[in-house]
């Protein structure tokens, strides 16, 4: 459902993601997990469409994203670290635009479902989304990737800034995406939420996707050493190098 | 379709941005009162006329027995027909004269200005429908379109919106499609409004190929609206603010519709002063006595008598002398009072030319000259009813010089007419000239606002598309 085939991307001199594969199928969710820079948003942009690969391709749900990016940009729903409503309208007409770019006429009462099924309160769907909290907004997020019946959920550190019920149940509602055959790739520095709601997790260093696990092959302290093993050489490597 | 939907939403957070909606009805007001202000100034006008027409033919007619020579120095006036698109764009209406006086041996420029009789509320009087959309219309764009892509980038919304499979041109379409349709809710009644006060006000005077001229503005205005429509987006997607789009938009309103306009027409007059009019009137009042102040010329005219009917002496002819005389000293003038005005014509021209040159620089220039024009108001239609003054002074003096010439006798100065031959003499009957004759004088001006159109579009396409990639990190 998403594919990267040595995936590639160089901004001038510096490269940011350097010939990485990897598959995530319906019903699975993959986190990246990486410092600042290592190239976890980048992928999650050459997912949108935003930008063009240097090398290699992206694929969602059978789409070349280069070549086909309004198609590919028709099945995958985007939740960025902020989801930005417009304040002026209320949650519901939010959802209602956003999911009607999809390009399906969307009925007002998959809507309401929608925003019941993400657990927001029925007396906030009609006030202005300028008075709504983060983790409100990330559930909007999600509603209109139930409403666009999107097949592919791209997350850039949704859950950043979410207060522990909000993340706890952020994760829910991924799961719940999952079970409804949608393939879901998120970036985040979160461990802990990543192995929480990730079936495999893969380790992004300096571009290069240096080792994915099994999420449930790993405890939480493990995948920690394992995180920090990387980042060390990482380090290592920076300062050796400038030895 | 994701356009449509685009210009749909942002409608809704138009109609909710309190702030807008005031400006919004402000401008509504404003626009309300500019059309009924100037429908009434133009009824008042033509109610004038009028009433002015009538009490001359009416003094002309009870002037009693009088000599026809007499009759031409009391005379009468040429009444300006103020076209029905006066109350649109009143033009130069307010500042150039409203009737001439056809006296014999002097050819007069127009008088009775509205803008000298006005006094302190000539400011307040001088707003129009017209007025409105070429300067407070592209600042009420400017107050509604400046956050719409900068704003959209402060909230992240952009990024959101281009995530959810709009593409930039899209979005592009969608934001110039709802700021289209706001401004057609806006201004299509008033609009709707201003042609009723036109067809009501003067049915009488309008010009012939009026709805030429009705759909030649609506296109020039709305290519002009459009225009400040593609800036606005443009320097709002430039802008990584909504503050700094406010300011660099509010920027380009003063000086492109403020600013140039002002400029154009002190750089106009400066590049090509106008003549004193003190020696203009002297220079006018010179030629009338030049005919009779020349022996040579009256000596060549009595020859001329005497030839034409073919006599030895001037006692000897079958005609009035003084009358003969009198038309002689009149078609001796009118050649070299047109040739005064031919003058003042071409410095009429070359400063139009000028502005004309300027409307380059600036679109307000373009369409309010274009405006103008096609409403009949301009200096051009202006100096058409002075050229048709001129004409009917002439007719009427001859028709009174015949009149004295053939019926005088031996009576002389001392033959009288009466009403029935006052009744003789016509009333002026201005007519509009179809816009064909005066549309060569504007193809500069038209040209200037398609160029401005053009580099509008692809400044607006650029900046967009840089907004998308800045937005997008490509």
């Amino acid at each position: 459902m998403i594919e990267a085939r040595n995936l590639t991307k160089r901004f001038g001199d510096k490269m940011a993601l350097s010939d990485v594969s990897f598959t995530v199928p319906a019903c699975e969710t993959l986190c990246f997990l990486g410092a600042n820079g290592a190239g976890k948003t980048t992928t999650i942009n050459l997912f949108l469409g935003f930008l063009t690969p240097t090398s290699g391709s992206a694929w969602v749900a059978g789409r070349d994203v280069a070549s086909d990016a309004e198609a590919a940009r028709g099945v995958t729903a985007y939740i960025p670290e902020q989801v930005a409503l417009y304040p002026e309208l209320t949650g519901f007409e939010n959802l209602k635009f956003f999911a009607s770019l999809g390009g399906r006429d969307i009925e007002e009462a998959e809507l309401v479902a929608g925003l019941e099924a993400v657990g927001l309160e029925s007396d906030s769907f009609h006030q202005p989304a300028a008075s709504y909290s983060k983790g409100m907004r990330q559930k909007v997020g999600i509603a209109i990737a139930l409403a666009k019946r999107a097949r592919v959920l791209l997350l850039d550190e949704p859950m950043s800034g979410l207060d522990p019920k909000a993340a706890s149940d952020f994760c829910e509602l991924l799961r719940a995406m999952n079970a409804r055959d949608v393939a879901i790739l998120m970036a985040t520095h979160d461990l802990f939420r990543a192995r929480e709601v990730g079936h495999r997790l893969g380790i992004l260093r300096a571009g290069e996707l240096v080792e994915v696990v099994d999420a449930a092959a790993v405890t939480g302290r493990e995948l920690e050493s394992l995180y920090l093993a990387h980042m060390s050489n990482a380090i290592e490597a920076v300062t050796g190098e400038a030895a | 379709m994701i356009a449509a939907r685009i210009a749909t939403k942002d409608l809704h957070i138009t109609f909710r941005n309190r702030r807008v909606m005031g400006v919004f009805a402000a401008v509504i007001l404003v626009m309300l009162a500019a059309v009924l202000l100037a429908a009434e100034r133009t009824a008042t006008f033509d109610r004038e006329r009028r009433s002015a027409l009538a009490t001359d033919r009416e003094v002309w007619l009870a002037q009693g027995a009088r000599n026809p020579h007499s009759a031409a120095h009391f005379s009468r006036y040429a009444f300006k027909p103020v076209p029905a698109f006066a109350s649109f764009d009143p033009g130069t209406v307010d500042y150039a004269g409203l009737a001439v006086w056809m006296e014999a041996h002097k050819r007069h420029p127009a008088t009775f200005r509205y803008a000298e009789s006005a006094g302190t509320t000539s400011t307040f009087a001088s707003l129009s429908p017209a007025w409105v959309l070429q300067a407070l219309v592209p600042l009420l764009i400017a107050l509604t379109l400046f956050p719409a892509f900068a704003g959209e980038r402060e909230d992240g919304t952009l990024r959101q919106l281009l995530g959810a499979g709009a593409g930039i041109g899209a979005v592009f379409a969608g934001k110039l499609a709802a700021a289209g349709r706001l401004l057609l809710l806006a201004l299509l009644p008033l609009l709707l409004l201003s042609v009723l006060a036109v067809v009501l006000t003067e049915a009488e005077i309008a010009p012939p190929d009026a709805p030429l001229r009705a759909v030649g503005m609506a296109l020039v205005y709305g290519v002009y609206l459009l225009v400040f429509c593609l800036v606005a987006l443009g320097i709002s997607a430039l802008c990584a603010s909504r503050r700094s789009a406010a300011i660099v938009l509010f920027t380009f309103w003063f000086g492109f519709v403020v600013l140039v306009p002002r400029l154009a027409g002190d750089l106009a007059l400066a590049r090509t002063p106008q003549p004193n009019a003190a020696e203009v009137t002297a220079s006018l009042s010179e030629i009338g006595r030049a005919y009779w102040n020349s022996e040579s010329l009256r000596d060549a005219a009595r020859q001329r008598a005497l030839d034409e009917y073919g006599v030895e002496t001037q006692e000897q002819l079958p005609v009035d002398y003084n009358a003969y005389e009198l038309q002689a000293s009149e078609e001796y003038a009118d050649p070299l009072f047109a040739e005064v005005y031919s003058e003042l014509a071409q410095v009429h021209r070359q400063q139009e030319q000028t502005l004309s040159a300027l409307s380059i620089v600036s679109p307000t220039l373009a369409v309010s000259r274009l405006s103008a024009g096609l409403a009949g108001t301009d200096r051009l239609h202006h100096n058409d009813f002075t050229r048709q003054a001129e004409l009917h002074r002439q007719r009427i003096i001859e028709q009174m010089n015949d009149d004295m010439m053939l019926n005088a006798g031996d009576a002389g100065y001392g033959y009288k007419s009466d009403a029935t031959f006052w009744r003789e003499i016509a009333d002026f009957r201005g007519s509009l000239p179809p816009l064909s004759r005066f549309a060569g004088f504007y193809l500069w001006d038209l040209l200037a606002l398609i160029v401005w159109l053009a580099a509008a579009f692809f400044f607006a396409k650029a900046a967009v598309s840089q907004a998308g990639r800045l937005e997008t990190g490509r």
